[in-house]
């Protein structure tokens, strides 16, 4: 592990990281607006599949969904510079732990709508109710993001190794 | 010939000036007690103090922040042009979502905001930050008026006119400054 760690703190991207005292607040600015056009976005899509709001037509939903990539690849960027700024720290933090867990589970829940929902939305009425698996598969989306963002949220306060 | 309204003589100047001093003394006394008083409350002693206040309340921040600026910033982008298939009148009951997390957020912030009061008051972030959620607040209520007597009307065609769409821009600056501004607060010196 130590020669793991020794490793990334010699990369010159966490020399950069380090280096620059102005890199690590601009991006957690980055990362609460990652988050913002993720969770957001996101909010709408999951609420629509679980059934909620049907005032929004279910095929328009997924035009959002390059809103939630652009949060995702901005959060996975300014992430790996927190990482590679405070490796030790981080690898061992509980609350990281759980929060790449749930970030995986959130990437195969979807994986799921990719192959099970996508088209059962495309079948479905403008402003019909939801089938039971895409509810299921919203739901689970939406307890896995606001999990991360609680988590991330919590890392300095959770409890390290 | 100076105007008579104006000619002092020195006396009145220095005692004119003595209480003018003694004003200000007394005013930042009041000042300080008040914050030093809000630090010292229950509520902030359990925020402050307690090994889940700080943590939870943070929690609930970053939790209504996603849920106001996400559904704010999706419907600017369609007051904008962005996402044509979701109509218009389908973000009236978003809003009022949007503004229980508005409300999750003012209750989350006053807790965070007695914690440490007499640091907050004096950064200038900080009151960046409360004068950008004020104007944002504003501007949200204009937009959700707007929306609740024109949307039908912009989904069955009407054009949206200039002006609102200069009101979805400045809610996106609003909203913005009110990130940027809030994460500044942990990171520009204070006072």
């Amino acid at each position: 592990m130590q020669n793991y760690f020794e490793w990334i703190l010699s990369t010159a991207l966490s020399s950069w990281v380090l280096g620059n005292e102005w890199v690590w607040p601009i991006a957690e600015t980055f990362h609460f607006f990652g988050l913002s056009l993720l969770i957001g976005s996101l909010l709408l899509i999951d609420m629509r599949m679980i059934g909620w709001f049907k005032q929004i037509n279910i095929r328009a939903v997924h035009a959002l969904l390059p809103l939630v990539f652009v949060g995702f690849i901005i959060n996975m960027m300014t992430g790996v510079l927190f990482y590679f700024g405070d490796p030790e720290r981080y690898t061992v933090n509980i609350a990281f732990q759980m929060k790449m867990l749930l970030i995986i589970l959130a990437g195969l829940n979807a994986l799921l709508y990719y192959w099970k929902i996508d088209s059962v939305m495309h079948n479905c009425g403008p402003h019909d109710d939801t089938p039971a698996l895409t509810k299921v598969v919203g739901a689970a989306s939406l307890i896995f993001w606001f999990g991360v963002l609680m988590l991330g949220r919590l890392i300095p306060y959770l409890g390290t190794g | 010939m100076p105007d008579p309204g104006v000619s002092l003589d020195a006396n009145r100047v220095i005692s004119l000036t003595l209480s003018l001093k003694s004003n200000d003394v007394k005013e930042r006394s009041i000042k300080v007690n008040t914050f030093e008083w809000l630090e010292m409350s229950p509520l902030a002693e359990w925020v402050g103090g307690s090994l889940i206040g700080y943590p939870l309340m943070l929690t609930s921040h970053g939790v209504g922040m996603s849920i106001v600026v996400g559904i704010l910033f999706v419907m600017n982008f369609r007051l904008l042009g962005f996402f044509n298939g979701i109509a218009f009148s389908a973000f009236n009951p978003l809003l009022k979502l949007a503004w229980a997390g508005f409300v999750l957020n003012f209750i989350s912030g006053c807790a965070l905001f007695i914690a440490q009061a007499t640091v907050f008051i004096e950064s200038i972030p900080f009151l960046i930050k409360i004068a950008a959620i004020f104007l944002a607040g504003i501007n949200a209520a204009f937009i959700q008026n707007l929306m609740k007597q024109k949307s039908v009307n912009w989904d069955a065609g009407d054009v949206v006119s200039g002006s609102v769409r200069w009101l979805a821009i400045s809610s996106l600056v609003l909203w913005s400054t009110v990130i940027v501004a809030g994460r500044m607060i942990a990171y520009l010196d204070v006072g």
